[in-house]
């Protein structure tokens, strides 16, 4: 476990002095876009926290990293766990921030300091604070699940099959994933298949049944992530560095 | 102080589509210098990646401390101090960011050893490593290295395009850490003249054989370099020639000093150094012996 949050630190210092300072800018946009105009802004905060995993294999590839890796007193599997924590705790973090912002601007409700209130626009604007129509939890949440599982299905195939062919494995998937989908809503059309749905009603839940879900998605994720991880860290295990 | 060996190879084979190494064995006692050499490509970087359990070795067994160098990796590594011939650490950092990336993953680091030894060799704390010379890059590794306590220093190639002060230097932080005498240096490289000056064994490699293993001592005293008129050579010693070089006024050949009784005084001789060795070494694998006239 120690030897798993030691190669989090190490990666996110390796990205920290590249990333943070345009996070950071990014955060305090979107952080202050939120409060006065819509919660929806926190969902590029979510979105851009994957800055600080993408530049790593490039990092790792210039630096020579692999040399590194083969001397460190850590397993290699260990490493590549790590790797996918890292990941998932990143987007975690930044999803539970987006969230407590969305609360915070919904509760402030700061929408109200800008002039001309009755315009058409201002009042699309209080809309989207109304927080039992906005279901901006749902969307932030939405988009942490799609890109930690995204970024961690890319980093298990970029690292299985390699990086040079990551373009090939997103054309495949995207190929796929489409294939997958049309055939499924046809088959849902014309009734083969049972109708299936996929998010449920948020606006019939209770608030206790809310934050259930979003634990539940959240844990799913994380147990996805790690999954993803352990299958990677078995395939690489024995290869040479 | 422990004693005995602090680094064995036995029997190392490891092959590859176009290389292979063969039964390589060696052992670096406690206290000393080895200098690893031989040509490129002769297979000195396989076997120190082997050692660091980077490459799966095909059989034989390596210890390091007395431990197995693949189930003990871990516990070995905490204790090893490495240098490479390139820099293995984040480029856009600095020595203070390295440092506490680092410092997490060794029970013996020690920050204020860290910076004094940094201080000492005169590295900026805050310029980014990618803007290093190649000398301050490798000053860089040996501060980490030394920083855990390593006991065991592995260096592949590490003078390689080093200015010769910077060389000099590398040459002298060895030397001062193994006064030390619990630990050991295994120093890869094909520049000889680093090895003459100060290694105590040395290991030559050639087309991933051990060609020699011994102290450096006996290997300069066990050959000589032959010179003289190709005639005079008498028929009994001429297969024992090594290397053997025919042109047009004489020939030159590395031969065992055990050899030289018989010959004629008009054949000199001369203490051989490594780098000849390993020149003639390679000259005996290319069978210049016939290229020239076909004689010998």
């Amino acid at each position: 476990m120690r030897d798993i949050l030691n190669v989090m630190w190490f990666d996110f210092l390796t990205t920290k002095p590249i990333i943070l300072p345009v996070f950071a800018v990014i955060a305090v946009m979107c952080g202050v876009m939120g409060l006065f105009f819509s919660p929806l802004m926190y969902m590029f905060v979510v979105m851009a926290a994957v800055m600080f995993i993408v530049p790593l294999e490039a990092v790792a590839d210039k630096s020579g990293f692999h040399k590194l890796y083969g001397i460190l007193p850590v397993s290699r599997k260990n490493i590549t766990r790590g790797r996918f924590q890292f990941l998932f705790w990143v987007l975690f973090i930044v999803e539970i921030f987006s969230l407590l912002m969305v609360k915070a601007a919904v509760m402030l409700q700061l929408y109200r300091l800008l002039p001309n209130q009755n315009t058409e626009t201002m009042q699309l604007v209080a809309a989207t604070f109304n927080e039992e129509s906005s279901n901006c939890f749902s969307v932030i949440a939405g988009i942490f699940v799609v890109m930690c599982l995204g970024f961690a299905y890319m980093q298990m195939m970029g690292q299985i099959f390699g990086q040079e062919n990551e373009m090939k494995i997103v054309m495949i998937t995207l190929a796929a994933l489409t294939v997958g989908s049309l055939a499924f809503f046809q088959l849902d059309a014309v009734g083969i298949i049972p109708h299936i749905t996929f998010l449920p009603d948020f606006d019939a839940m209770t608030s206790r049944q809310r934050i259930l879900y979003y634990i539940g998605m959240n844990l799913a994720t994380f147990g996805i992530t790690t999954v993803f991880g352990e299958i990677t860290a078995a395939k690489i295990a024995k290869r040479e560095l | 102080m422990e004693t005995g060996n602090i680094l064995e190879i036995q029997g190392l084979n490891k092959t590859y589509a176009d290389f292979a190494l063969r039964d390589v064995s060696f052992t670096l006692p406690r206290g000393y210098i080895m200098g690893f050499v031989g040509q490129n490509g002769s297979g000195k970087t396989t076997t120190i990646r082997s050692v660091l359990n980077m490459a799966a070795k095909d059989s034989g067994k390596i210890t390091v401390f007395g431990l197995d160098s693949v189930t003990d990796s871990i516990e070995i590594k905490q204790r090893l101090g490495v240098v490479f011939d390139s820099l293995y650490l984040a480029e856009h950092l600095n020595i203070r960011q390295i440092e506490q990336q680092l410092r997490p993953f060794y029970t013996n680091w020690d920050s204020e050893e860290f910076f004094r030894r940094v201080r000492e060799f005169d590295l900026p704390e805050k310029k980014r490593l990618g803007d290093f010379s190649k000398g301050m890059k490798m000053k860089c590794m040996i501060a980490i290295a030394l920083s855990h306590k390593a006991e065991l220093m592995i260096l592949d190639e590490p003078t390689s395009g080093l200015d010769p002060v910077a060389r000099d230097e590398l040459l002298d932080i060895l030397a001062e850490y193994i006064e030390d005498a619990n630990c050991g240096v295994l120093f890869s490289t094909h520049i000889t003249a680093d090895v003459e000056r100060i290694a105590d064994y040395v290991t030559i490699l050639h087309n991933g054989k051990v060609w020699y293993t011994g102290t450096k001592d006996d290997l300069t005293e066990q050959y000589a370099v032959l010179k003289g008129d190709e005639k005079e050579i008498p028929p009994v010693v001429k297969p024992k020639l090594i290397g053997f070089h025919g042109y047009r006024n004489g020939f030159e050949a590395l031969i065992r000093t055990d050899d030289l009784a018989g010959l004629p005084a008009s054949i000199s001789y001369e203490k051989a150094s490594i780098d000849e060795i390993i020149v003639y070494i390679a000259k005996e694998d290319k069978h210049e012996r016939h290229s020239e006239r076909d004689v010998v």
